[in-house]
Order: structure tokens, then C-alpha cells, then sequence
């Protein structure tokens, strides 16, 4: 064989879980018919978020009393050094991967049989294939030359009228960031709220804060059509039709499986996901799928973890993995973040009650922490400032069976904002 | 080129024997027409062309066993670029979900992730290691001592000279019977209890419809047990060994061992409660012709609850079975034989029960045993026709 393991993808999880066994003196092949680093590195959580920071940056400082800001913004320069962000890191990567002794070649990877991959009309053979080709945006049917994430996040001028057809947390983080930026926007929602697949109460306080940012939320609406002359018109179900420079369309993402040869093979399907075991596999022993792909919340960490089980079955560490406790942030206002499960009970503390909050102008949000009746920590919902740095706190009690009086006997910095999970795992009685 | 791989047979089968081709290059076939039979969990399947074309070169020989997957053939075939539809113009948003499931439990105890990694490293299931901790968190230290307290593994045996002796390697069905049996003995805790049944109310039915209608010995023991689970349901169970629980079913799919030219096969009569017993003797007749002509289906050997098996009709006097793994109970029946039973001679054969010990007791098996020899000794008055 002329790999150890073959990866179709270079994606978070495709170039992590090569990194790991590359580590281990593997050797591995990565495939990538794009860019290296995939959707998250290239297209989605890097240039997403540095997007949201700087419309964050902006609103921080208008929104503080006493501040009066006249500032100018050249988004042409922006998408610059953006780029230039991105490229420092997944050039990084590559280079590791490459310093580390991986060959990686450039064209689409196609799978032959359980052991030979093709790319390019060449045949490689590799004892293991990692399949890590992500998903890509659904698209409907009649709805044409509309804005998907990649095009909104690389555009050189700020919107004036940005309609976001899809009320789900790509969606919700667009409208927050343009709204910030200037745009007037318009979100359109079919469910009869906006992050219908978050917990209410965290999702209520996006809602409000938006509304009172000024977007138009539209939620129990369905998109008609979407017509572009010039302009777009987007008729709506029931309701006027709008007229926007720019339309993003967010409905939610599909495996990426189009011609990767796993239908050679009969290899078993979730849907449209492709199947796996704990261990990663797919039906085919030596197959695995990893990340978006594979199914469950399309999240760049949890493609590194799943990375790392697969690496880890492939060096014969019998390993499977274990979601208990699967961060989720959505970077909106406030930033809302997720972890573990709901337990018997639940404390709860508002923003409103944490000084380093205050300190920021942030009075929005709450801190609930989730645990069993033996104390022990099962989750939290967080909607505050920088949530998405303070969940982790808790993804590490779930993993290690602390409870809230580990947590509250911790002792946090003052003043922070974790300090509000540290005041939400007070015991009341 | 188009490369045929072995595609899914059946759940849980990731292997085939290849049996036969039935192309040879230079062969044209159409879309359909049939390739190559593969023998696999105890039968074998015709495995059908997905294009049409000219063949161009088997990659695994006749004998030769393939995984699921593995490319089998070469095809030159016009219809290469079979990929899937375009994922363009997806009509409707798939449902996102933000829980996963995994096919494997997760123990949920009390241990850092680090502790985790460890006990996994060390093959240990943290459910079985007792915390030194008075709030029950499992540390490394006492994985560390839980493994040292395993018993240490008896070095194995060396191995014998070869010389003219003949290495048996098992492949194809003896494969899979190895694998099987060697699980059952090494995970099951099994116990067997004997019992005496008189059949002479069951030799006496045979007779009766001799000539009229087929009446088989085994049927009548297929079905007795059938009727005796409505008292034990328990004996009719499955294990499942990912989070270490049974189930107890309620369709009585009742396995009976059929010896094969390609050997053991276990063929499976379904729902066997909702059978006349001349149903289940028809059937049981039929799948053992197939058994040894190579007809079975996938569907005649899978998903058997519980399993009979009769030794008696080649001979000895008694075995003890071993469970079909993953069952949870198996009945031997013995060769015909004769014993004093209260003090009277009867023509009858023994019975031999193999039970799960972790989920059924001696008390309850023997209760079993009992009700089974009340239902084979009065057969008319239970089963019927």
C-alpha cells in the first residue's frame, strides 16, 4: 500500500485528523479539490467571525454613551487583510502537514475500491480512507443567482437592503453583523421563530436584541420567489414583496457525497449523510467519514474530534466517541452558547447581575447551568458576552462528572464573565 | 472502467467467500444478469451486475474471500460515470439535528476525560471499576488497580510441530461457525439441564398421517416451544452486547439446525406461534432441501430468537448444546432412547436445555424443560393441527 491512510478533504477535520497521525509517523495522503483548510478555514467560522468582530468593534463604541464615532469603512481593504488572516492559517496548516511528511494532492478524489483512491486519473492505495468532504449549501429549486455564505462573506461593499431567507444561526449571525455594519435587513424565517433549532429562552434574547437593533424578522413566512432585475424582488407568502440589493439564501447545508465513489462501494446513508459507527466507520471497515459529511451538528469542532477518533482507530487505539458534551455558540448579540444536555434542575442568573458584563454595556442575557438531582453538572445554556470562550468551563465539568459545588468552589477572577456560571452554580437551598 | 466492489449483503456480514463466477473476461453482460455467487453467513447470494458491459478481469479468485467493499471485478462498461445526482436544486432543507446518537453505549460515570482516554487504553469498562473516592469518582489509580487484580491470562500452549499433521485454517462458513461458537463459550456463562420426554404421542400422530400428510419429528419440538414461551417469555430473548441488556421477543423465530454439505446451517422458522405444525414441518423440509442445494436466502437464516437443534437423528445419547450467540437459550434433542419413569419403561428421548446463567436461573429453566415435556407428551392437546 502507498498510504497508511488516504483523506478526501482538507477540512478541519480532514487536515486535523492527518495531523495526528502524521504525528505518529503515518503515512497519509490529503486530497483537496478546493482550497486547503475546506469550508470552516476558507469560507465560514474564520472569515465569519472576523466579519462579526469587526461589526461588534463598530456597534461596541457607538452604542457606548459619551461616544460619538464618524468612521469610515473600506471594505475593499478589509476583504485584504481577511484573506491575508486566512491564509496565514491555512497556509499553516498545509505547511505543517507538509513539514510533517504528508503528500497532498490537488483535484477531486474519487473513491475506486475499499483501498485506491483516484485523483486526477491516478491511483493511490492506502490501507485507510478518511472521507472529509463537508456539505455545501441546500439550494432550492426556481430560487437562482442568489448570495450563498461564501458570496456574502466576500463581499466588497456593505448592503443597503439584505433579505436573509433562513432564520437559523448562520442566517441570524449575517443579519446581526450588517445590521451592525449599516445594512437595513430583513430576516425571513418558515418556523414561528428565529434559531429554531436552539433552546427558546437563549434563542428569545437574540430575538429581542435584534428587533431592537432595528431587524425585521419575519418569522412563520414563506419565500415565493426571488426575482432579480437590477434589484431583487423577494415575494412573500401572504405579505408585500420586498426589494433588496442583496439576498442571502441560509436554509441549511447537505453532505457533500457528489461524486466521491462511495456509491461504488453500496456504503450505508443516513438520508443524506453518510452513515458511521461510534468509531467513525462507514458500513466499509477501513472507511471512514468524518465531520459535516457524517451527519449530527455541522460544527468545525466537532469535525476535529471526530478527526481524532478516526486517527485514533487507525492507529489501533479502539476508540469511539462521545458527544456528551458538544459545545454550540452562535455568534449573535448576545452570544449564545450551548453545552451537555438538560438535567433535573436548572439555576439561572442574569447578565444584569455580573459587574464585568455591566463594565461592557452588556445587560442582556442570562447564565443557566443544568444539573441532576445529585448536583452533578449535566449542561448550560449561556447567552452573555463572550459565552462562546465561558462554555467550555462547563463542556469540562459534563466530561468529568463535576457537580455545582466543584464549580462554585472554584475560584474564578473578578471581575469576569465567567464568574456568572460560578454565581449560577450556587446551591439555593 | 467500471470496479464492481462487494456491496452489503445483509447487516452484519462483512465478508464473502467467492464461490463461483459466472463471467469470465471477454464476456459481455447486461445490467442485472448475474456475476458471481458468494457464500456468506451461511448461505450464498447471487451478486447481479450494477452496468452492462464487457468484463475485463476478476480481482478475486474462486475460494479467495472478499470484504464488503473490496473491488471485485473490472467492467469496461460506458456506464462509468454512475455518480449520483447533482446536488443542485435540492428541493427541501434537510431536518438538522443537533443531538447525535452513536451505535455504542457511553458509560456515564464519574471520571475526567483523561481518566476516560486511560480506561479505554487499557480496555477496562469504567462500569466495572470501583471508585476510592467517597463521592464515586473513578481515578486512574483505581483503573490502575483494577487491572492489576485481573487474573493474569495462562500462557498459551506451544504450538505443535507441523511435520505431516494438516493445519486446518478456517475460511467460509467453518470461519463463520468459529467465530460464532467462539463467542457464545467466551461471553455466555452457560448451564444445561436433562430431561426425559415420552414421544409417543408424537410417533403416534406421524403415523396417523403418514401417507396423508408430512408430519416431521422436529416440527413438533419447534412448536412446543413456541407454546411453552407464552409461560417464559424470558427464554426467548436476544443479548445486546453494546449496552449490555436483553430483549425479550415477542415473535417466536425459532432456529433449527440443518446439516449442510457446506456444513452446520441454521435455518429460521418465523413467527412460529402463528404456524400449524404442518406448516412448520413443510417448512423446515423445504429450507433444508435449499440448505443443501445452496437456495437459501439471506431471510431463511436471519433473526432466529431461539434455536432447536437435533443431534438424536445421527446419533449418542445426549450432547450438550452451545447457545446461538446471541440467544439466550438452546434445546437439544436427543436420540431416541428408552427409561424408567415411574417405574414404567417408556420409548422417549432426552431433552437437553443450554440457558444464559446471567439472565435465566436452573429454577426456571427446569420449570421450561417441565412445561416443554407436558406439551410433547400430549402433543395434540397444545398444538393441534
Amino acid at each position: 500500500m502507498d498510504f497508511d491512510a488516504a483523506f478526501i478533504g482538507s477540512g478541519a477535520g480532514g487536515y486535523y485528523s492527518a495531523l495526528r497521525l502524521l504525528k505518529h509517523k503515518k503515512k497519509v495522503l490529503i486530497i483537496e479539490k478546493e482550497k486547503f483548510g475546506g469550508e470552516c478555514l476558507n469560507y465560514g467560522c474564520i472569515p465569519s467571525k472576523a466579519l462579526i468582530e469587526l461589526s461588534e468593534g463598530i456597534e461596541y463604541l457607538k452604542d457606548m454613551p459619551g461616544v460619538s464615532l464618524n468612521y469610515s469603512l473600506d471594505m475593499k481593504e478589509w476583504q485584504k487583510w481577511k484573506q491575508s488572516v486566512v491564509t496565514r492559517i491555512t497556509g499553516g496548516a498545509e505547511k505543517l502537514c507538509l513539514s510533517l511528511g504528508a503528500k497532498i494532492v490537488y483535484g477531486k478524489g474519487s473513491i475506486k475500491d475499499r483501498n485506491t483512491v483516484t485523483v486526477n486519473g491516478t491511483d493511490y492505495s492506502a490501507e485507510n480512507i478518511v472521507i472529509d468532504t463537508g456539505s455545501v449549501p441546500v439550494k432550492i429549486k426556481g430560487i437562482d443567482d442568489v448570495y450563498y455564505n461564501r458570496e456574502i462573506l466576500a463581499m466588497e461593499k456593505i448592503p443597503e437592503q439584505l433579505v436573509i431567507i433562513g432564520g437559523g444561526y448562520i442566517g441570524v449571525e449575517m443579519g446581526t453583523a450588517f445590521r451592525k455594519l449599516g445594512s437595513d435587513v430583513y430576516i425571513v424565517e418558515m418556523k414561528d421563530r428565529i434559531l429554531p433549532e436552539i433552546e427558546e429562552d437563549l434563542a428569545r434574547e437574540v430575538d429581542k436584541k435584534l428587533r431592537k437593533l432595528g431587524v425585521k424578522i419575519m418569522t412563520g413566512s414563506r419565500v415565493q420567489s426571488v426575482k432579480k432585475n437590477g434589484k431583487y424582488t423577494v415575494a412573500i407568502e401572504g405579505s408585500e414583496s420586498m426589494e433588496a440589493d442583496t439576498v442571502l439564501m441560509s436554509v441549511g447545508r447537505v453532505a457533500n457525497t457528489a461524486n466521491t465513489g462511495i456509491e461504488k462501494l453500496g456504503i450505508q446513508m443516513d438520508g443524506k449523510f453518510i452513515h458511521t459507527d461510534g468509531h467513525k466507520r462507514t458500513s466499509v471497515p477501513n472507511i471512514y467519514a468524518i465531520g459535516d459529511v457524517s451527519g449530527g451538528p455541522m460544527l468545525a469542532h466537532k469535525a476535529f474530534y471526530d478527526g481524532y477518533v478516526a486517527a485514533e482507530n487507525i492507529l489501533g487505539n479502539d476508540t469511539v466517541v462521545d458527544y456528551r458534551a458538544l459545545p454550540f455558540v452562535v455568534y449573535t448579540d448576545p452570544e449564545i452558547a450551548f453545552t451537555g444536555k438538560p438535567g433535573a434542575k436548572y439555576n439561572k442568573v442574569p447578565v444584569l447581575a455580573n459587574p464585568r458584563s455591566l463594565t461592557m454595556n452588556q445587560k442582556e442575557g442570562f447564565f443557566k447551568i443544568y444539573y441532576d438531582d445529585d448536583g452533578s453538572i449535566t449542561g448550560a445554556g449561556v447567552a452573555a458576552p463572550r459565552s462562546s470562550e465561558s462554555i467550555t468551563e462547563i463542556s469540562l465539568a459534563v466530561e468529568s462528572g463535576l457537580s455545582i459545588d466543584d464549580l462554585f468552589l472554584t475560584i474564578h477572577p473578578h471581575p469576569t464573565v465567567s464568574e456568572g456560571l460560578k454565581d449560577a452554580s450556587e446551591r439555593n437551598d | 472502467m467500471y470496479t464492481v466492489s462487494l456491496p452489503p449483503i445483509g447487516e452484519g456480514i462483512q465478508e464473502g467467500e467467492i464461490v463461483k463466477w459466472n463471467v469470465k473476461p471477454g464476456d459481455m453482460v447486461k445490467k442485472d444478469d448475474e456475476l458471481v455467487e458468494v457464500m456468506t453467513d451461511k448461505i450464498t447470494v447471487k451478486i447481479p451486475s450494477p452496468v452492462a458491459g464487457k468484463i475485463v478481469k476478476t480481482l478475486v479468485s474462486e475460494g479467495e474471500t472478499a470484504m464488503i467493499g473490496d473491488a471485485i471485478l473490472e467492467i469496461d462498461s460506458p456506464d462509468e460515470s454512475n455518480s449520483p445526482a447533482s446536488d443542485k436544486n435540492v428541493e427541501s432543507a434537510p431536518k438538522q439535528e443537533v443531538s447525535i446518537s452513536t451505535d455504542e453505549k457511553i458509560p456515564n460515570v464519574k471520571a475526567t476525560p483523561a481518566v476516560r482516554a486511560y480506561a479505554r487504553s487499557k480496555n477496562v469498562d469504567l462500569l466495572k471499576v470501583k471508585p476510592s473516592s467517597p463521592d464515586g469518582r473513578i481515578t486512574r489509580e483505581d483503573i490502575d488497580r483494577f487491572t492489576s487484580q485481573k487474573p493474569v491470562e495462562a500462557p498459551k500452549p506451544p504450538a505443535g510441530k507441523a511435520g505431516e499433521d494438516e493445519i486446518i485454517t478456517p475460511t467460509g462458513i467453518r470461519k463463520i461457525i468459529f467465530d460464532k461458537m467462539t463467542k457464545s463459550k467466551q461471553i455466555i456463562p452457560h448451564f444445561t439441564i436433562t430431561d426425559f420426554v415420552d414421544t409417543g404421542n408424537i410417533e403416534k400422530a406421524i403415523k396417523q398421517y403418514t401417507g396423508k400428510r408430512y408430519l416431521s419429528f422436529t416440527a413438533f419440538f419447534v412448536k412446543a416451544v413456541s407454546v411453552a414461551f407464552r409461560d417464559f417469555p424470558k427464554l426467548n430473548a436476544v443479548y445486546n452486547e453494546s449496552n449490555k441488556t436483553y430483549t425479550v421477543k415477542k415473535t417466536y423465530n425459532i432456529g433449527v439446525a440443518v446439516d449442510s454439505p457446506t456444513g452446520l446451517t441454521v435455518v429460521v422458522v418465523r413467527d412460529a406461534a402463528s404456524k400449524s405444525i404442518f406448516q412448520i414441518s413443510d417448512e423446515i423440509k423445504d429450507m433444508a432441501e435449499r440448505a443443501r442445494t445452496g437456495k437459501l436466502q439471506l431471510q431463511d437464516v436471519q433473526g432466529s430468537t431461539f434455536s432447536v437443534t437435533n443431534i438424536g437423528s445421527i446419533g449418542g445419547i445426549m450432547a450438550t448444546p452451545i447457545i446461538n450467540y446471541p440467544e439466550v437459550a438452546i434445546l437439544e434433542v436427543n436420540s431416541r432412547t428408552s427409561a424408567f419413569e415411574n417405574g414404567e419403561l417408556k420409548q422417549g428421548l432426552y431433552l437437553t436445555l443450554a440457558c444464559d446463567h446471567r439472565l435465566i436461573d436452573g429454577a426456571e429453566a427446569a420449570r421450561f424443560l417441565g412445561r416443554l415435556k407436558e406439551v410433547l407428551e400430549y402433543p395434540l392437546l397444545y398444538i393441534g393441527d
